[in-house]
This record gives C-alpha cells, sequence and structure tokens, in this order.
C-alpha cells in the first residue's frame, strides 16, 4: 500500500500484506507460529479476532509492533466512523429526526447496522438483521463497529468518506453563508437590488391603481420605473458578473472591486511601465521642506491637466488639487489606459474597470510629477517623503502613494502603502510582509493612517511594532489630505495615505546622525486578530485571547 | 391637524413612491435621506409615525431607533420599520429595540398603508 493511500483492511488483511511483502509463505508462517495454515487463513481474512500472545509472535515473525498490525490506519477509519455516528446523533437530536445532511448518515448508519449485523452473523455474535428492518435514525451500534469496519473495509471506507465530504460540504456551506452575510460586496448588491424592486413594485402598483393619475405625476413615475429598471438590470448584470468570478477558483480570492484591482496591481508587482515618463522633473531646488504641507504655498506653478482621465477632469472636481510642476516642463500625451485595461489580467468587472481607470489615472499624474529616475535618485538619500514632496512640488500624499508604487528591487526595500476615506474604510492596499492588512473591516486603531484622520494636513511618522515574538518594527509615514469636490462650496473630501516599510532605521537620517529612531508605539493589525492586552483602543475583544486579560475590551 | 409622517429613507424613488401613496390617504409626509439628525427631527416636528430604513448614511435605522427609544418624550412614537434586511436576525434585533411593526422590502403598497393606519390610528 502507498503512503497516503487510506488502510481499510481489519487485522488480517494487514499481517496477510505484510507477509507478502515479505515474501513468505503462508504455511512457512503458520509453522514458525505453531498454527495451522488453515486457522491463519482464518486470521488473514478477519474470520478469527486475534490479540494477546499471538498478535505479538505474528508481529516479531513480521518484523513489525502488534499495534502495526491491530490498528494501522484502522484507527483513523474507526475514527471516520465514530464521528459520522457522532453526526446522526448531533443532526437528530435538536430535529427529532434526519435533517438535510443527516439523512445521507442515517441511512449510511443503517447500512453499518445491517453490515455489523451479517458481520457478526459470519463470526461469533448477535444474529444478521435484515437492512429492511433497521429503523431510520435508529442509533448506531457502537461496540460493533470494529466488526463491520473488519468484516467491511470498503463499505466503512465507503462510509468514512461520505462522512467527510457532508462534514466538508457542511463547511462549505457555512462558509459560503458567511460570505453572504459578510461580503460588502454582496452585501451592497443585494440592498441595491431590493430597494430597485422595491422602487419598481410601489411604482408600478400605483400606476395600476391610479388611471386617472395627473400627467405629470405619471411622466414622474415612468422615469422613476426607468432609471429603477436600469439601475436593476446593471446591479444584476454586476452580480452575475461577480458570482461567475467567484466560481472561478483564480477569481474567487477576490471578494470586491477593490480586491480585483489589488489583485491585478500584486500580479504586476505594482509596477506601471506604460505611465511612466521621460520628462524633465517639475524641480523645485529652492523649496523649504518645510512648507511642503501647505499645497497653496508659493514658489508652485500649476500646470494645466491635459489628460481627460484625470481625476479632477473625471469628477468635475473644480477644488481638486491640481497637479504641480515647475514652468518649461512640457506634459506629453497621456498614455492610453486601453492598452493596460484590456490586458488578459486586468480586472473585469465594471465597477473593477472603474476603479482601475481611476487608479491609474492618479498613478499616472503622479508620475508625471515624480518621474522614476528621479525618485529613485532622492531616495538614494534616504526616505524622506516630506523632502521629496517638495522636491517635485507635490503634496505629501502623494508622495507617499508614489513611493508605496515602487517595486522593492529599484527602491533598495519593500513599501506597503494603505489608503482609507475619512470613514476610515480602506480603498487601497499593497501587502508588505508581516504587517497583515485586514481584508474586511478597519486596522487597528493606533495606526497612524487613522490619528491623521482627525488632523488632515499634518502628517505624522511613527515606528510601529506589532506584537509576536519576536516583536516585529515598521516605519510608517501617514497624512491625511482634503479636497473639495463639486466646486467652490462642495463637500469637503478627506484621504489619508500610510506608507509602511520594514525595521525602525527608516527615520534614523531624520533626526541627525547621533539620533536613533523613535520609540515604537505598540500597535496591532485588527483588534479581531490582536492579542495585545489592556488596549484602551481596542474596538472588539481578541478571538487569540479569548481568556486572557488582554484580550477584552478596556 | 393632518396627520404626519416622517420617512427615513436614502431611495429616492421609493421616497416619491411612498410618498404619492400617503399624500393621497391624506398624510403629510417629510422625508430625511440621514440617519444623522433624525432625532432631532423628530423632537422639532413630533410626527404621527416614523417609517424607517435600517441601511442609512452615517447613522443606521437601528441607532436611530435607539435613540428614540431612549428618550421619555418618544418613546412611545410608534415606528414602522421598512428594511431589505429581512433576516430573522434583523427582525429580532428591531423588536428587542421596541419597534412597533418591521416590514421587509419590496413591500406591497396596500400591505404599507394599512400598518401606518394601523399604528398611527388613521
Amino acid at each position: 500500500m502507498s503512503a497516503g493511500e487510506r488502510d481499510n483492511r481489519g487485522t488480517g488483511g494487514r499481517i496477510r500484506a505484510r507477509r507478502l511483502d515479505l515474501g513468505i509463505r503462508q504455511a512457512g508462517l503458520a509453522a514458525r507460529l505453531g498454527i495451522s495454515a488453515s486457522y491463519l487463513n482464518l486470521i488473514e481474512h478477519d474470520r478469527r479476532r486475534i490479540g494477546g500472545r499471538l498478535l505479538n509472535a505474528i508481529a516479531r515473525e513480521l518484523d513489525t509492533e502488534p499495534g502495526v498490525l491491530a490498528e494501522g490506519a484502522e484507527v483513523g477509519l474507526l475514527d471516520a466512523l465514530r464521528t459520522a455516528a457522532a453526526m446522526v446523533r448531533h443532526d437528530a437530536a435538536p430535529h427529532g429526526g434526519a435533517a438535510a445532511g443527516g439523512e445521507a448518515a442515517v441511512a449510511a448508519t443503517a447500512a453499518v447496522t445491517d453490515a455489523a449485523g451479517r458481520a457478526g452473523a459470519a463470526g461469533p455474535g448477535p444474529a444478521a438483521r435484515p437492512a429492511s428492518l433497521a429503523e431510520p435514525g435508529s442509533p448506531p451500534e457502537l461496540d460493533r463497529l470494529e466488526a463491520f469496519a473488519a468484516a467491511y473495509p470498503g463499505w466503512a471506507g465507503l462510509l468514512a468518506a461520505q462522512a467527510r465530504h457532508i462534514a466538508q460540504r457542511d463547511q462549505a456551506l457555512a462558509t459560503l453563508s458567511d460570505r453572504l452575510t459578510h461580503d460588502p460586496f454582496l452585501s451592497e448588491s443585494m440592498h441595491a437590488l431590493l430597494s430597485a424592486a422595491t422602487s419598481i413594485r410601489a411604482t408600478a402598483t400605483i400606476l395600476r391603481d391610479e388611471p386617472e393619475l395627473e400627467p405629470d405625476w405619471r411622466a414622474r413615475f415612468h422615469r422613476n420605473l426607468d432609471s429603477d429598471g436600469q439601475r436593476l438590470a446593471d446591479t444584476a448584470r454586476a452580480l452575475a458578473a461577480y458570482l461567475d468570478g467567484a466560481a472561478d477558483p483564480a477569481q474567487a480570492a477576490a471578494a470586491s472591486p477593490q480586491e480585483e484591482v489589488e489583485a491585478w496591481l500584486a500580479a504586476r508587482n505594482y509596477r506601471l511601465p506604460e505611465l511612466e515618463t521621460e520628462l524633465e522633473p517639475g524641480l523645485n531646488p529652492d523649496a523649504d521642506p518645510h512648507d511642503v504641507f501647505d499645497p497653496s504655498g508659493p514658489g508652485r506653478a500649476h500646470v494645466r491637466d491635459t489628460g481627460a482621465d484625470s481625476p479632477a477632469a473625471a469628477s468635475g472636481d473644480a477644488g481638486a488639487q491640481p497637479q504641480q510642476r515647475s514652468p518649461g516642463a512640457v506634459p506629453t500625451s497621456p498614455p492610453g489606459f486601453a492598452a493596460l485595461l484590456s490586458a488578459p489580467d486586468a480586472p473585469q468587472s465594471a465597477a473593477g474597470r472603474a476603479l482601475a481607470r481611476a487608479h491609474l489615472s492618479r498613478a499616472r499624474d503622479e508620475a508625471r510629477a515624480m518621474p522614476r529616475a528621479a525618485l529613485l535618485a532622492e531616495l538614494a538619500h534616504g526616505i524622506d517623503p516630506a523632502r521629496i514632496a517638495a522636491r517635485f512640488g507635490v503634496g505629501p500624499g502623494a508622495a507617499l502613494r508614489r513611493l508605496g508604487g515602487l517595486e522593492a528591487a529599484a527602491a533598495g526595500r519593500p513599501f506597503g502603502l494603505i489608503l482609507c476615506d475619512g470613514t476610515g474604510t480602506t480603498t487601497f492596499r499593497r501587502p508588505l510582509d508581516g504587517f497583515a492588512l485586514p481584508r474586511f473591516g478597519a486596522g487597528c486603531p493606533l495606526w497612524p493612517l487613522y490619528q491623521t484622520l482627525g488632523r488632515p494636513g499634518w502628517p505624522l511618522r511613527a515606528v510601529l511594532e506589532l506584537p509576536g515574538q519576536p516583536a516585529r518594527r515598521f516605519t510608517a509615514w501617514a497624512v491625511a489630505e482634503t479636497r473639495r469636490a463639486g466646486g467652490f462650496d462642495g463637500p469637503e473630501i478627506v484621504e489619508a495615505a500610510m506608507l509602511l516599510t520594514p525595521g525602525a532605521d527608516a527615520l534614523r537620517t531624520l533626526g541627525g546622525a547621533d539620533s536613533g529612531p523613535p520609540p515604537p508605539d505598540p500597535v496591532g493589525t485588527s483588534c479581531r486578530i490582536c492579542p495585545r492586552g489592556g488596549c484602551l483602543a481596542r474596538r472588539e475583544p481578541s478571538v487569540l485571547a479569548a481568556s486572557e486579560e488582554g484580550g477584552g475590551l478596556s | 391637524m393632518g396627520r404626519r409622517v416622517l420617512l427615513v429613507e436614502d431611495e429616492p424613488n421609493i421616497i416619491e413612491a411612498i410618498r404619492f401613496i400617503l399624500s393621497r390617504d391624506g398624510w403629510t409626509v417629510e422625508a430625511r435621506s440621514d440617519g444623522q439628525g433624525t432625532l432631532d427631527a423628530v423632537r422639532r416636528r413630533r410626527p404621527d409615525l416614523v417609517i424607517l430604513d435600517v441601511m442609512l448614511p452615517n447613522r443606521s435605522g437601528y441607532d436611530v431607533l435607539r435613540d428614540l427609544r431612549d428618550d421619555p418624550q418618544l418613546s412611545g412614537l410608534p415606528v414602522l420599520m421598512l428594511t431589505a434586511r429581512g433576516q430573522k436576525k434583523d427582525r429580532d434585533l428591531a423588536m428587542r429595540l421596541g419597534v412597533s411593526r418591521f416590514m421587509t422590502k419590496p413591500f406591497a403598497n396596500a400591505e404599507m398603508l394599512t400598518a401606518v393606519r394601523d399604528l398611527a390610528g388613521g
């Protein structure tokens, strides 16, 4: 029997297999044991149960352990059968009968009952009970489990396998149910579907019940029906595409358009060379590094945005902070995004493509403002987003995002990046080894990313220490910035960015040669999986420390 | 004085349909699309009934319901929760918080109107 193959044989079967493996004749082994060949034959066919001295003697002759012959892989089989029996009892108990998945198991255990009876009939034991007399839901005879497994190893193995499959499907069902409940895309899609359906139903009923409806009301309701119908169709299409993707293992991991974009960029190692230009950078060597966070600071020339894809142009965002570059810099024609988005690995869903387009648009603008070669030359002096922002005449958020798009090989160290909006909702993640960024929900409230939201324009830098043995340290820079969307008196939109890199040495360059990095700030990744105790910012208990003092809410 | 309903719902077309249905029945409907500030609006307007969605911007319908029930002056105000979240746990939560009636979307117009009349004694 090969490794990994299930051993469904009884003790006798294993004795026979071992003897044949060693090339020993049955008569020869029987002679050495002092028993008859016919008796050994009965043993090898599990017609006689053995133990004690004889089993020890056989094991000795076959150069193995008695336990291997007596139990072998059968232990696993018996455990699986016991588990199957437990599943039946578990299913039957609360419902007073067979539940959905339990019916198969009940039927299977009825077969156990019958087979065990037959096994008993073949050897010593109670008389067999015909299958027709096996009552569905009657408890399996656990005391005859071994006899059943020994007499019918194939059937026993099949029953165990079926029980495993049922358990796996139950697990899959639970996972899918959990996903339906918590998947933000599905949740939002269902809400959109039901809202559209609600509006359509109510409006259609009004139109049916009000034949004398005033013309303006009628026209209005017709318009509503049209818009809701369109919304319903769009949402249904997006949902169908999403579910199709979910069925594809390659896309199963992408639960939302945002994840679709992130997976696409990750597959490209976050490189977008198509967007890089060879422009002379809009250098501003005289800029004061301390004024870089004043978006209206002196010495900044606004560059005319020629790209229809720019976020400002696309959103009609007259108040968005423009790209800034010194006079004389000549923007090239914006590279088309069609080629990038037509690649087979590009996001496929409409929402994913829209997000990807927005990402590309901003990345292109920032690549223009901070050309790659000049940026890498700046990095050679150390990681200082403030200096980089001043050097290229951009805001600190743009500097963080641009650095967060560099690959480790070029930058000399890996970067992680996380962006969030004013609600703290994550809008982009570039993971970093050792610094887990939660897939759903927010991260640690103590991250500088969230701290900056309360003070837009006020940058933070810190050494973060994650719990663990040994504790892991990362350097983080974060800033929140605001822009006014929708014109002069439009709403203020807040976005925060946090750049991460491993280790604490990255801050060493900021305070002079003699100053070490600042003391680390103890943080976590997400409350649910953070074991850190006594955290004043904890919003929910940790599953890792349910019984520990630190796992509870402060 | 006409009977007043405060409708808290963030879907404009649903607002329009409900406003039409109730206004035809003699109700004055004031609508808001944000959970935030609803408590103040109720205190100011003193409606006879609140129709409350759950998934609202800034403050959920559950939070608004909790606010209303925590206010001694408003704890008895009839609240009809009208939501796309129709799972048992959602209904149970609403009942625990003291909702007067829980209806799931999509709803039948007549059923909604009957509920409003029942709750507000119309």
